[in-house]
């Protein structure tokens, strides 16, 4: 990689990184603005997925009920575009994607 | 114009940023609430410590609990790891041999060897391993 530049420098390195990044955190974002259908089957999964982490941590009861149905209604029906950001960016980071792109593009543009 | 962004992509984040808190404050409390079941368990004691340690922490000292809490939040979902990326990284433009270490180590460790510095240190630790497996 020494001599070589696949990129023509840094900035353009960084800017694709942060390209590749937002892509991937704001897509879902703009995917359940524009379908309906998609922003249906998101809240539903992350209503469940919140009911179940509650559940688990609180027990089976009515204060799980309740505390669940709160959490939905601000992250699921009043808030979904900042739930599917924060969801993104947890798979995102969580998941090692982008640190993979960081070194990736840091890498490929090889100063040397 | 950014604000304006926001809002649109976020559904008017701005706006219910009490909402927002409050959702913050409720996960804290599943937090708080499974800490205490796993290590006091769910009885009357179990219930007094939640109530105490809620009160505490959402209500009390909620502005050293708050961005506590969105530290930790970040730490467990691989922030730092994403900074100490960029931090490696960083080195590999400013270190000025192109290379991150390792990578390129066939020169670093050269350059290593060749510093006496760093060879009167190899020593004194060779010696000490040679001491310790004499024993």
């Amino acid at each position: 990689m020494k001599g070589q530049f696949v990129f023509a420098s840094p900035a353009i390195a960084l800017a694709l990184l942060l390209a590749t990044l937002a892509v991937f955190i704001l897509g879902p974002v703009i995917l359940i603005h524009m379908s309906p259908i998609i922003r249906v089957i998101f809240q539903l999964i992350a209503a469940v997925t919140i009911y179940d982490w509650i559940k688990n941590t609180v027990g089976p009861g009515i204060l799980s009920l309740v505390i669940s149905g709160i959490l939905i209604y601000i992250f699921v029906i009043a808030l979904p575009g900042l739930t599917a950001a924060l969801w993104a960016t947890y798979y995102v980071v969580g998941m090692g994607l982008a640190s993979m792109f960081i070194w990736g593009f840091t890498i490929f543009s090889g100063k040397g | 114009m950014g604000s304006l962004l926001i809002n649109l992509l976020f559904g008017g984040v701005l706006e219910k940023f009490n909402l927002v808190i409050l959702g913050l404050k409720l996960v804290i409390l599943i937090f708080i609430v499974g800490w205490v079941r796993v290590h006091i368990g769910g009885g009357r004691w179990g219930t007094f410590i939640m109530l105490l340690i809620g009160y505490l922490a959402l209500f009390k000292y909620w502005f050293l609990t708050g961005p506590i809490a969105i530290i930790y939040l970040l730490a467990i979902s691989g922030i730092t790891g994403l900074a100490m990326d960029v931090v490696f990284t960083r080195q590999y433009y400013t270190s000025g041999k192109g290379g991150l270490a390792g990578m390129e180590g066939g020169e670093r460790d050269a350059e290593y060897a060749n510093n006496p510095a760093f060879g009167a240190q190899n020593q004194i630790k060779a010696n000490a391993i040679k001491r310790i497996l004499k024993r």
